[in-house]
């Protein structure tokens, strides 16, 4: 009556639970220390409830061969709720992506994360253990660490982004002349929606010189120019 | 499975009315604890969503078992599930200082939904067991608050005379492993002197350090002012 872990038990299905309630509450306290919208109770919840989609399919296949004799109805397919519990959580993840100012886009791996936790809820779900602690391993590593270093990473690249609010929108050709004189490289820019009064402001896209990498040095001289307002670094 | 429950799974008057009773019950204790917080959606809408996956759930369970059109005892449920992340997306905001809020209540919605669908399928142990894993997650939420530790987020601004300065400026930060981040600068001129006034998110340790810190910046040549304006986090 009681079982075993594998096949579909009683206490296979107490395991699954508390196990999903665990690795995500796992993940979630990591992400609940970065202060992210979704946090500890976002991912237990997200994983027990895919956790328990997946059982309920197990459950309803071995209803219908055992209490309700209808036999291994045709039509019956163990995977559907798994695959409505993806899509769903693909819309509700959807609802946490922002579109920033600046054309910044935020949110997304706070999207996938959600998104992550309720695919291991249904490994867990399924007993597919051997998969779960992959995932498991995986997410806190990228959560944990990827952070550090992406950061780090960005600081240090050559790359560089950055608003610049002007007066007149012929500043513009004088601004990206003094970044090219500098020696930094322009990948793109964009001229934004004016803001309050006649204070233009634009995104530009650039790659520093090889010779002088520092953020700050550059953002002096830009800064420095007559015709600049303000300049801000943006970093995703 | 724990077979002693078996007579109540079917669609039998009996079984019905228990399997209501246990969505509205799951339903409310996961509802419970986003009422005790004043959230949009309290202990009423969670009975509501989880009662009426259960019924959507109940009635594919029905066609299956007393009728003899043919169908998938699924099909009905799965629908639910998506439904309800429609209606969640709804429910999330976005705030001015682009926030978003409102995540953790659109799963709890969601994971309702998912509740009750097994408790319409008489999945007693599995709809019970979720439902007190979640209620228990979200009550002790409050307790693991207290041990996550928050690094605090200062804007500060920096007024400096030289260009250079602000360059010497970062790598003193970055020597007391304090976090740079949105770094703005601006070029003013008082009194036909030329003065850079740069604003900067630092992530600083520990009260203890942020006057050192300060005093640290102010005292590289070339600093006029330093200026906690706010913390961010």
């Amino acid at each position: 009556m009681v079982g075993s872990f594998d096949a579909f038990s009683f206490l296979s299905v107490v395991f699954r639970l508390l196990l999903a309630a665990l690795c995500g509450g796992l993940i979630g306290f990591e992400r609940s220390k970065k202060d992210q919208p979704a946090g500890l109770r976002t991912y237990t919840i997200c994983c027990v409830a895919a956790a328990l989609a997946t059982l309920t399919s197990y459950y309803v296949y071995e209803m219908l061969t055992a209490v309700w004799a209808e036999g291994e109805s045709l039509k019956f397919d163990g995977s559907r709720y798994a695959a409505a519990v993806l899509s769903g959580i693909g819309f509700l993840a959807a609802g946490s992506i922002v579109r920033a100012a600046h054309q910044q886009i935020t949110g997304l791996t706070t999207a996938i994360g959600v998104f992550v936790d309720v695919c291991m809820g249904i490994a867990i779900g399924a007993g597919f253990y051997a998969a779960v602690i992959g995932a498991f391993v995986m997410l806190i590593i990228v959560f944990d660490m990827m952070g550090h270093f992406e950061g780090a990473f960005k600081r240090r690249t050559r790359n560089l982004t950055m608003v610049v609010s002007f007066e007149d929108i012929l500043d513009l050709d004088t601004i990206t002349e003094a970044i090219r004189n500098y020696g930094a490289e322009i990948y793109e820019f964009d001229l934004e929606e004016t803001g309050e009064g006649n204070i233009r402001s634009a995104v530009i896209w650039t790659k520093l010189p090889k010779e002088n990498t520092s953020h700050s040095l550059f953002l002096t001289a830009i800064a420095q120019m007559p015709c600049v307002e303000s300049v801000q670094e943006l970093i995703a | 499975m724990l077979h002693f429950l078996d007579p109540f799974r079917g669609v039998d008057t009996l079984s019905v009315i228990i399997k209501l009773f246990t969505a509205v019950l799951i339903g409310a204790a996961v509802g419970l604890e986003r009422s005790h917080k004043n959230k949009p959606a309290g202990v009423r809408t969670h009975m509501l969503v989880a009662t009426g996956a259960a019924i959507a759930s109940m009635t594919g369970l029905f066609i299956q078992l007393a009728t003899d059109m043919p169908s998938d005892i699924t099909r009905i449920s799965a629908a639910v599930i998506s439904g309800l992340s429609f209606l969640g997306v709804g429910t999330i905001v976005v705030t001015k200082s682009y926030n978003v809020k409102g995540l953790t209540t659109a799963a709890g919605l969601w994971a309702s939904g998912i509740v009750g669908i097994a408790a319409g399928l008489g999945f007693y142990e599995g709809a019970f067991l979720a439902g007190a894993l979640i209620l228990f997650s979200e009550l002790s939420a409050g307790f693991f608050r207290g041990l996550i530790t928050h690094e605090p987020v200062y804007n500060v601004e920096v007024l400096t005379r030289d260009k250079d300065t602000m360059a010497k400026v970062m790598r003193v930060l970055k020597d007391h492993h304090v976090s740079i981040s949105n770094l703005k600068m601006i070029f003013t001129e008082v009194d036909g002197e030329p003065y850079y006034l740069s604003q900067v998110h630092l992530k600083i340790r520990s009260d203890s350090d942020k006057e050192k810190i300060y005093s640290q910046i102010a005292s590289v040549e070339g600093v006029e002012q330093v200026l906690e304006i706010e913390q961010i986090k």
